[in-house]
């Protein structure tokens, strides 16, 4: 039932504009209007840019106290307003746990972090204490409370956040996409202590998460920001049933809605768009018996090439004498487009850096095109090996795109004219002819991200290793992103891509290379691996959405099919 | 994926880890007024020992002390050869190297001020790698040092081993692109360092700026009052150790105005 209007609202925007210091004539947020109740949960989404950081900053006060800048309208938490409370005096009321878990700690043990701001209260000492042992214990942290928590994992590090947060005791949270980072057990295990905040200790929850899927078995209503705007506010269901709206705006749909909403298109659903696979079952299931059976579509693993690397019983330990890598034998083929996935610490990364000489095995032997990397140079590798950082912030350094791209090559010792050449191409690739004196730091994530790419694929690798390339991106700019390294592909260069994200895998790769502690445990096709899942789970792989309709649909004669367009494709019975 | 070092603080518990932490950074004063009376390197070894014996304290390996203030060795051996290079003219000559002379007068005094570098710096490690971080802080505030230069400090001890984090993968993400940091001349090796150094500030400014909104929305304000969980309590060896310190250090003043300590060299005697 809703029973908005009959309390008083724990969030109260009344016409919020805003525009950071230094940039006054620019509104990030405009005119917007918005209430919470209490004990609400209220998921929001939208594209990168939208305002969704800023109007968490704007609850709990650091806008425009902290950030400064030009602020009209209201904003009201707990009968207090922003702009005569300090965030230090609201910090008890609402708690903020932003997106990267690791900029957040302070302490430097887990239960120092959360004594942190109870200190900055000046409580009394057993006050302190006993707030932090509760707090600890509600987001199950105590056994940790000696620990770093530089030594935890993301998912952990995250519940301390929360942990932190949750200590002030306060009457709302809000969330800045605090699963954004992490693997799917990390998403599970945060998403889990928030749901359960929520239900049994009364918390409010304001949560931005790009994952509908994930969030809205939790999520009461649905907020999407477009352009410093709310361009939908309401229950779940009435949102997501505005599909294309929810699209255009840049957030990703969750797939069983997204395979309805095609169908709908089509004329061949009626209603409304279901959120869960639960909803669309009875319906599909009926669907599917009324069509006659046919061969389900199948992306099938091209012609492997050539071994371009190939890894002999390979193991690598770090200084500390940990095993990450053990005894690992794998051939990369021309024209492989892999998706190595697996929970962090589970050995992907140092793997992948093992493909182009940046960590050299402890024992074993790692060969690129028949050269032994304990033999070759790094800079030679990169002639044949590229490797794109997850974070472009850690590449890019130059006053213009043009001098980035030139940097490889310079390093390489080409020719002036080759090297002019070579940007230039690189430079139509990616879009950006228009743009090579342009400075490369202030542009978006996405082109920030691809000039990344184009910097490594200017030296002309035969392999491209990409870790998280979509990662921290909006749906727009991720499809952006994908859609530029498939064409890649589709050009001959052999891809490896390191991700977490199962949909990504499913749609791009022709090969999922799974790992688990140090060990390759599963390596095949998309079709051949989404299949395994209790041995996926114990990789901590979900199945791909699609995958898990499938399942539901395949007790009623189909196949496994792991992709929105061949579920429509089938459900049409095309 | 290898483990993040966030402090230098070793986690041993020692005597030295036991010692309020008032009295340890009152230690690393100590340390640069007593380095800073003499200028004979024989009258300095004493507060050099008092290092060694401070290391011993914390139970901590004189290697890995050394192999973490690395930078320090390598500055005091720089400004040891400059030193010699600069007063080869002055004194006697040991030593006669391809026509650069060494003499004792540039040996000693270059030594001196190398052990004016490092004996602080190594005072700070030492210290550091024998108290948690949040023990310095409450130590800076027990002290009545300024509330934003205590919590300047903390923040600097966590910032460091994340910043060297940062360095490290930028430093990878660099070499991937055929950078090799150790070739070419001096101008292109500055180019390449540019490579990482811009980055590794870009990358600092937004961790800063990220730190400062966590800490403020944990309602943190450097003016306003707040509670300390650690307690600080003095105990005996606490008192003993300041009372020697004191003892120490009026002792040493008296041998400098009587004109010991200073560097005599045969009839050089300089005293400066």
């Amino acid at each position: 039932m809703d029973n908005r209007g009959s309390m008083e609202p724990i969030v109260d925007i009344q016409g919020l504009s805003y525009a950071y210091r230094g940039f006054e004539d620019r509104w990030v947020l405009r005119d917007i209007s918005l209430q919470i109740q209490p004990h609400e949960f209220v998921a929001v989404a939208g594209r990168t840019g939208s305002g969704k950081s800023t109007v968490c900053y704007a609850i709990n006060g650091l806008v425009p106290h902290s950030f400064g800048g030009k602020m009209e309208g209201s904003v009201t938490i707990c009968g207090l307003n922003t702009r005569e409370t300090t965030p230090a005096a609201l910090a008890p009321k609402v708690g903020i746990v932003l997106q990267s878990a690791e900029s957040q700690l302070v302490g430097l043990t887990v239960r120092e972090d959360v004594e942190f701001g109870l200190e900055n209260l000046a409580l009394d000492r057993e006050e302190i204490r006993s707030r932090t042992d509760w707090a600890l214990d509600v987001v199950k942290l105590t056994e940790f409370q000696d620990s770093s928590p530089w030594n935890l994992s993301g998912g952990q590090k995250q519940r301390l956040a929360i942990a932190s947060a949750l200590a002030f005791r306060p009457e709302l949270l809000v969330l800045d996409n605090p699963t954004a980072e992490l693997d799917p057990v990390g998403k599970q295990e945060v998403l889990e202590t928030i749901a359960m905040l929520n239900k049994q200790h009364g918390i409010t929850i304001f949560i931005i998460d790009q994952e509908l899927h994930e969030i809205l078995p939790y999520a009461n209503r649905l907020l999407i920001l477009d352009k410093g705007q709310i361009l939908l506010m309401d229950e779940t269901e009435a949102v997501l049933d505005q599909a294309e709206l929810i699209r255009n705006a840049g957030v990703k749909l969750p797939d069983v809605t997204e395979v309805c909403y095609q169908l709908r298109k089509r004329g061949l659903w009626t209603g409304t768009l279901p959120r869960t696979i639960e909803q669309a079952r009875d319906r599909l299931v009926e669907r599917v018996n009324s069509l006659e059976p046919k061969a389900s579509p199948t992306k099938i693993r091209p012609q492997a090439g050539e071994p371009l690397i190939e890894m002999k019983d390979v193991s690598f330990s770090y200084p500390n004498g940990k095993p990450v890598l053990k005894q690992i034998n794998l051939d990369i083929d021309r024209g492989d487009f892999v998706a190595l996935m697996g929970q962090n610490g589970a050995g992907k990364t140092t793997l992948a850096k093992h493909m182009n000489g940046l960590l050299k095995p402890s024992s074993g032997q790692v060969l690129v095109e028949g050269m032994d990397t304990k033999q070759e140079s790094i800079s030679h590798l990169a002639t044949r090996v590229g490797y794109v950082f997850q974070n472009p912030d850690h590449q890019i350094f130059s006053k213009t795109v043009e001098e980035e791209l030139s940097f490889g090559p310079i390093n390489l010792g080409w020719p002036a004219d080759r090297i002019s050449e070579a940007v230039t191409k690189a430079l139509k690739d990616i879009g950006m002819e228009d743009r090579r004196k342009a400075e490369p730091y202030f542009m978006g994530l996405a082109e920030r991200k691809l000039i990344a790419i184009a910097s490594i694929l200017i030296m002309e690798p035969h392999v491209l290793v990409l870790d998280e390339p979509a990662t921290g991106a909006d749906y727009n700019v991720a499809l952006r992103i994908m859609r530029y390294i498939s064409e890649l592909h589709q050009r001959g260069l052999t891809v490896i891509i390191i991700t977490h994200d199962v949909s990504l895998a499913a749609n791009y790769a022709s090969r999922v290379i799974a790992m688990r502690d140090g060990i390759i445990q599963l390596d095949g096709t998309p079709e051949e691996i989404f299949m395994e899942r209790e041995r996926l789970w114990s990789c901590k792989i979900a199945l791909p959405e699609v995958a898990e309709l499938s399942s539901c649909l395949g007790q009623s004669g189909q196949k496994h099919i792991i992709r929105v367009p061949d579920m429509v494709s089938v459900l049409e019975g095309a | 994926m290898s483990s993040i070092r966030t402090s230098y603080y070793e986690g041993n518990v020692s005597t030295l880890s036991r010692v309020d932490p008032r009295v340890k950074l009152l230690y690393i004063v100590w340390v640069f007024m007593m380095i800073m009376v003499f200028t004979d390197p024989a009258f300095q070894s004493f507060t050099m020992l008092t290092l060694v014996l401070a290391a011993a304290a914390g139970g901590l390996s004189l290697w890995k002390v050394m192999s973490t203030g690395k930078i320090g060795i390598y500055m005091g051996l720089a400004s040891w050869v400059l030193w010699m290079i600069v007063l080869r003219n002055q004194g006697t000559v040991l030593l006669n190297i391809f026509g650069w002379t060494i003499t004792d007068y540039g040996m000693l005094k270059g030594l001196a001020i190398a052990l004016r570098i490092t004996s602080v710096l190594f005072a700070f490690l030492i210290v550091a790698m024998a108290t948690p971080t949040r023990d310095v802080i409450t130590g800076l505030y027990g002290l009545r040092i300024s509330a934003v230069f205590s919590m300047v400090v903390g923040i600097i001890l966590r910032l460091i081993p994340q910043f060297q984090s940062e360095h490290s993968t930028i430093m990878e993400a660099q070499r991937s692109r055929a950078t090799e940091f150790d070739k070419g001349g001096i101008l292109t090796r500055f180019r390449k360092h540019t490579a990482y150094i811009i980055p590794l500030s870009l990358r600092a400014l937004k961790i800063v700026s990220d730190l400062s909104i966590a800490m403020e929305s944990r309602a943190y304000d450097p003016y306003t009052k707040r509670t300390f969980v650690r307690e600080l309590k003095m105990q005996r060896l606490d008192r003993i150790i300041l009372v020697a310190m004191a003892v120490f250090l009026v002792a040493s003043i008296a041998l400098r105005i009587i004109g010991l300590g200073g560097l005599q060299l045969g009839t050089l005697g300089t005293g400066q």
